[in-house]
């Protein structure tokens, strides 16, 4: 007994006195009523009186001065109100969006009705993960929903489940999608390990989905799954092939489907098959689809796989 | 001098309470009154930096476009900028608009005010800063530049030379420790830097410097503002001594009595997007705010308010005047015609002129100036003649001397002083001298009239047998360029194996002829049928059988051109006689005639039934014996044409026997397909002169089999259903068709018995030679299958109906009104046997004893019904009495024939009528 006593004081001891993990440095490494000030007592619409955008505004790339006397990196992501997507109706009435390039972020019952965390027409429900679910955004659809502002260099997108989650962090919210191997919600189905089942259908599936070389094309998640974000971004993502997606590009008005190639309804002459092609084809053939060996529609007849 | 003591305290005192309440010269600049003049948005998308000239010109800097737009003082978009890519981070212009300074990354590019050129860049250029943010210049042109990263401000000469930096005098290192925003406040003199960074050693605040960069004052964000003001936005400055700063964070702004007096906070209403800088026009007391949503939102200050555009004193142009004549598209027969035009209206009252254009196609050909009008039109002469036989376009467009109406529509003329003829017809065909028959054409050459407004109206065709043309035996107006020789109205009158001479002119509408052409000859000779018969006014068909008499020619003696070679059935019917039928074989250029000797028609009153025979057996068919004789093949002897209920059409061949009487040979299978129940009927059904084929079927319908080979050796098509309706017909129960001009209007109409008893009539809605069968109407209906044979059974000239029933045989009489008799059963004797469903065909088998039946029933079997005793046919006294009226006898010979007539002397009468037709014969002349 006395014995059992002795390591447990003993197990104690070290608990106390092991050496603390150094803490790692914040991206956002300010003092902290930087950001934590009073502004407005009422709620407003976070789209407009948006922190973040305070500093993340177009024509910004400062740098600012760190609690450590060091100095931050310039700002890269900027964003515009209007850069936030109405592909689910999500803006006020009577606004007109802008080039929606950015998921949306300003949802909230609190402000405008319906704009909540749950878009059904989305497939989004409340994220499981309990990282996204705390705090003042819980229950919005708003920029620290997902991303961490203390979050450390190492996670520089300040993702709320790590580095790296941007797929699994879709999934969380978009639960609808999340099925594998089939048309979840009706859409493009996920795949786990695309390189087999091209393998398995080689009159279906190219072996390796064709990425047209530049400008945002096709790319499997961990090298192997089909999956959100292999055709989506999460921000700076214009649906247009002829730009180069990403915070310090120059993108086109979007069409808030944040695709990383071009959406179905934008025309885009690379599209055409030898031989010209209706608009039809065009409009139900994105260049997404180049992984399917699939014949273009010919006058008068639907195209379809070969 | 000095003032006492006490009374220094008293100045002192009154000085001191002045002091307190005389207010500063702050207090003087009123508090600001905003008002909100409305928005732009044109071309925006994202602005962000702002500045206006002196002349109240607005540029805006777009980080999304990456470009610079210049909005004039009206608010019209008026120039994009877009030789440099700016960043949106700073934009500053010059007072006078020639130049703009725009960040653009690492540089501040400078552009040429009114061509939008890059001019240069600031300092070496690309690289000269870390990051280049808000800009804005001093009253006298140096440029005073945020750099955002390196987080100090540089300053620089109006030629863009580096001159010194401003930095932070605060900090060890010189750097601000953010730089929200910048802007100099040119009345004053004073630089202004916003850091809105808040941290353990720093509250956010204003930093007003001296234009050389000595610290004056710091204005703190927490309370110099009014309530807290997170981030500092964009900065202005009104002449008034007032300065405007931006919150972003809350889109505010923030008045500023200067130095430091807090005086406004103005919110937006709380609607889309944030703002992010300001820019003061002076010229109009605005205040410019960029949203950042897309658009600038305009603010009145104390009354300030957009100025609007200059009103430009207008012109209204003259309406439209309207060419009135000569009007569009006429002929003028005056060289020099007379153009004459509506006027035109002006709504500033101005007097008018008009210029009137006379063209020949594109090429201008006069030009008018007209002065001086009427109140209502005005006119001009054309001075000068114009061609004959040309077309002139011509319009006007009306003056107030400031504007024009433009050109009126174009209207356009043809010149025909002097009328003229058409062209002369060159003869194309028949050749010279060539053979003709009546299907050739005659053609020529189309000519048109050289006045441009006429045409040929028609062609005139002469014929004359003599080259001399001294008398026509034929003349034609004709409308085209060719006309068959038949077509002639008067072709009759052609002479077989004449020669003709023809000739064509042209005729306008104006009845001017042309010249007759070249004359050219052909010698006629065609196939001509000639059909004489012993009775007058016969009646005389080609084609036909003694079912369906066939398509009616005219009445004997006839005359029929142009047959095509090969064989033909010609029916005379005469009322009082039985049918004449007769086959010709007729061959190019030959003619033919053919002599009706038509014989009394008697009636049978008793018959006697034996069955018939083929090559010496009795005829026995699987079931439902549908006979129809005819003579198939054209060679003069009646064949039998059979259906059954198998399916197969069989043909037995006429031959004599050795009593020269007609007999069958062995039987034959058409090449037809098997159509179960089939009841032939055998008619030319198109009028194509080849018989055709109609075969009622076991399922009610009624299909079509046409000639594609000739009239004597036939080949059928794959055959049709019949069509009524737009569907095909059909019938309850097997179809026994029968065709016959029911309602006495020319052309063929159909009768078809049914299996269900019913009788119906298909009326042609078409014509003779392309039937359209209309709807179905019932005719009768009976217990058990019917099957029609449509006959003159008393030779009265109307069609009577034998109905085979499997009661017997029914006879219809059918009277000259059309209507029916009562049935009357025919006297048979013991056959047919009962209750057997009967296929009937009523001809004058041997010819000697009227009309024979000959009946199929439903066990297979065929009968020949003869006379065994007759009578002549009440309708051949009559004719015998109508003739007798008007005979050519002698006056003897009439009363001998009446007496005998009324007598019933047949065989007196039968002399006699021979007699009397031998005279006709030689009597009868064509018609």
């Amino acid at each position: 007994m006395q014995q059992r006593i002795m390591v447990l004081v003993l197990i104690l001891l070290l608990g106390v006195f092991s050496p603390r993990a150094i803490e790692a440095r914040r991206v956002h490494g300010f003092d902290c009523s930087l950001c934590h000030q009073t502004v407005s007592s009422s709620p407003v619409p976070y789209m407009t009186y948006n922190l973040c955008l305070s500093c993340h505004a177009p024509g910004n790339a400062n740098t600012y001065e760190l609690t450590d006397g060091g100095d931050s990196n310039p700002v890269t992501g900027t964003f515009a109100s209007g850069d936030a997507s109405d592909a689910m109706g999500s803006y006020p009435d009577g606004v007109t969006p802008g080039d929606q390039t950015s998921h949306f972020w300003a949802g909230s019952d609190d402000i405008w009705a319906g704009s909540d965390d749950i878009v059904a027409a989305a497939g989004a429900g409340s994220p499981a993960d309990f990282l996204y679910n705390f705090g003042w955004s819980e229950g919005k659809i708003t920029c620290s929903r997902c991303h961490d502002p203390h979050a450390a260099q190492s996670n520089p997108s300040l993702l709320r489940m790590g580095a790296g989650s941007t797929d699994a962090m879709c999934l969380d919210c978009h639960q609808d999608w999340n099925q594998t191997g089939n048309h979840g919600h009706g859409s493009h189905p996920l795949y786990a390990d695309y390189p087999t089942l091209a393998a398995a259908n080689p009159e279906k599936f190219r072996a390796t989905p064709n990425n047209f070389g530049s400008n945002g094309g096709i790319s499997l998640v961990d090298g192997v799954k089909v999956s959100c974000s292999s055709c989506h971004g999460v921000h700076f993502a214009d649906s247009d092939a002829s730009t180069v997606d990403g915070p310090t590009q120059t993108l086109s008005v979007g069409d808030g489907k944040l695709l990383k190639y071009d959406g179905p309804s934008r025309e885009n002459p690379d599209h055409a098959p030898a031989g010209g092609a209706d608009a039809d084809s065009q409009d139900r053939r994105s260049r997404y689809c180049e992984p399917h060996l699939y014949q273009l529609s010919t006058a008068g007849q639907p195209g379809r796989h070969l | 001098m000095l003032w006492p003591v006490k009374e220094r305290f008293v100045l002192t005192v009154i000085a001191l309470i002045l002091a307190v309440i005389w207010p500063s010269s702050e207090a003087y600049c009123a508090v600001p009154v905003v008002e909100s003049l409305g928005q732009l948005h044109e071309e925006l998308s994202v602005p962000v930096r702002l500045d206006v000239d002196e002349a109240g010109n607005l540029y805006v800097a777009d980080a999304r476009r990456k470009a610079i737009y210049r909005f004039d003082r009206y608010g019209a978009l008026a120039q994009s900028y877009t030789a440099v890519t700016v960043s949106g981070g700073g934009l500053a212009v010059s007072p006078d608009g020639s130049r703009l300074y725009a960040a653009c990354g690492d540089a501040v590019a400078i552009l040429a005010g009114d061509s939008g050129e890059l001019l240069g860049y600031l300092g070496s250029g690309q690289g000269e800063f870390a990051s280049a943010g808000y800009i804005d210049l001093d009253s006298v042109g140096y440029i005073f530049v945020a750099d955002t990263q390196d987080r100090i401000v540089k300053v620089y000469d109006p030629q863009g030379v580096f001159a010194y930096p401003i930095t932070n005098p605060q900090s060890a290192t010189g750097k601000f420790p953010s730089i929200f925003a910048l802007a100099v406040d040119t009345a004053g003199g004073e630089l202004y830097v916003a850091d809105s960074m808040r941290s353990s050693g720093s509250a956010p605040k204003m930093e007003v410097f001296d234009l050389s960069g000595q610290l004056q004052r710091t204005l703190s964000a927490d309370n110099a503002f009014g309530p807290v003001l997170p981030f500092f936005g964009g900065i202005s400055f009104d002449e008034s001594g007032r300065g405007y700063f931006l919150d972003t964070s809350c889109s505010e702004i923030r008045v500023l009595t200067l130095p430091q007096t807090f005086s406004l906070r103005h919110q937006d209403s709380g609607g889309f997007g944030r703002w992010v800088d300001a820019a003061y026009d002076g010229s109009n007391k605005r205040l410019f705010v960029a949203n950042e949503g897309g658009w600038i939102e305009i603010f009145g200050i104390d009354g300030g308010s957009n100025p609007s555009p200059p009103v430009v004193a207008s012109n209204s142009p003259p309406s439209l005047p309207h060419p009135l004549s000569p009007s569009d598209g006429a002929e003028v027969t005056a060289g020099q015609p007379e153009l004459t035009f509506q006027n035109s209206a002006d709504a500033d009252g101005d007097s008018l002129s008009y210029q009137v254009r006379l063209l020949q196609g594109t090429e201008p050909v006069a030009e008018y100036e007209v002065s001086s009008v009427g109140e209502e039109t005005g006119s001009v002469l054309v001075d000068g003649v114009l061609e004959e036989n040309r077309q002139y376009v011509w319009s006007v467009q009306a003056s107030d001397g400031t504007d024009t109406s433009g050109w009126s529509e174009t209207f356009s003329f043809y010149v025909n002083a002097e009328p003229e003829a058409p062209g002369v017809p060159a003869l194309l065909a028949p050749a010279d001298s060539a053979l003709c028959v009546g299907q050739d054409s005659l053609s020529w050459t189309a000519v048109s009239d050289p006045d441009p407004a006429d045409s040929v109206h028609h062609y005139v065709v002469e014929l004359s047998a003599e080259r001399s043309f001294a008398a026509l035996v034929l003349t034609q107006e004709c409308t085209g360029t060719s006309v068959v020789l038949a077509d002639l109205n008067d072709y009759p009158l052609l002479e077989d194996g004449q020669t003709y001479y023809w000739r064509v002119r042209a005729v306008d509408q104006y009845e001017l002829s042309s010249a007759s052409s070249d004359i050219a000859s052909f010698r006629y000779d065609t196939a001509i049928l000639t059909v004489f018969a012993d009775m007058p006014a016969a009646r005389v068909y080609l084609g036909g059988n003694y079912a369906y008499s066939g398509r009616f020619v005219g009445e004997a003696p006839v005359e029929i051109r142009d047959l095509a070679p090969g064989a033909c059935s010609v029916v005379v019917e005469s009322p009082g006689f039985e049918p004449y039928l007769a086959q010709v074989q007729l061959a190019v250029g030959e003619s033919v005639q053919v002599h009706a000797k038509l014989t009394t028609a008697l009636v049978p009153l008793t018959f006697r039934a034996h069955a018939l025979k083929a090559d010496g057996a009795t005829i026995l068919l699987p079931g439902d014996a549908a006979p129809f004789p005819v003579d198939f093949d054209n060679d003069g002897l009646i064949d039998l044409l059979c259906g059954d209920s198998s399916g197969v059409l069989t043909l037995y061949h006429g031959v004599r026997n050795k009593k020269k009487q007609i007999a069958f040979d062995a039987a034959a299978v058409l090449e037809l397909p098997l159509i179960y129940g089939a009841s032939p009927f055998v008619v030319d059904w198109d009028n194509d002169g080849r018989k055709d084929l109609l075969i009622g079927a076991g399922d009610g319908t009624v299909r079509l089999y046409l000639n594609e080979g000739t009239e004597a050796v036939p080949h059928f098509t794959e055959g049709s259903y019949l069509q009524s309706q737009g569907g095909p017909l059909a019938v309850d129960g097997a179809a026994a068709p029968a065709v016959v001009d029911f309602d006495g209007d020319g052309d063929k109409d159909l009768v078809v018995g049914c299996g269900c008893g019913a009788l119906l009539l298909y009326d042609n809605s078409g014509s003779d030679a392309a039937p359209q069968l209309a709807a179905a109407r019932v005719l009768l209906t009976r217990d058990g299958p019917v099957v029609p044979f449509f006959t003159d059974w008393n030779s009265d000239g109307n069609k009577d109906l034998l109905l085979g029933t499997t009661a017997g045989i029914d006879l219809y009489h059918r009277r000259a009104d059309g209507s029916f008799t009562a049935a009357k059963k025919l006297s048979t004797g013991q056959f047919p046997a009962a209750n057997q469903s009967l296929h009937l065909f009523a001809l004058d088998l041997n010819g000697q004893r009227g009309k024979d039946l000959i009946v199929g029933n439903s066990v297979g079997e065929l009968f020949v019904l003869s006379a065994r005793k007759f009578k002549p046919a009440a309708s051949f006294w009559s004719a015998m009495r109508k003739q007798a009226k008007k005979s050519q006898l002698t006056r003897k010979q009439e009363k001998r024939l009446k007496k005998a007539i009324r007598k019933r002397k047949y065989r007196r009468v039968l002399a006699l009528v021979k007699a009397f037709q031998r005279k006709t014969r030689q009597s009868s002349s064509l018609r």
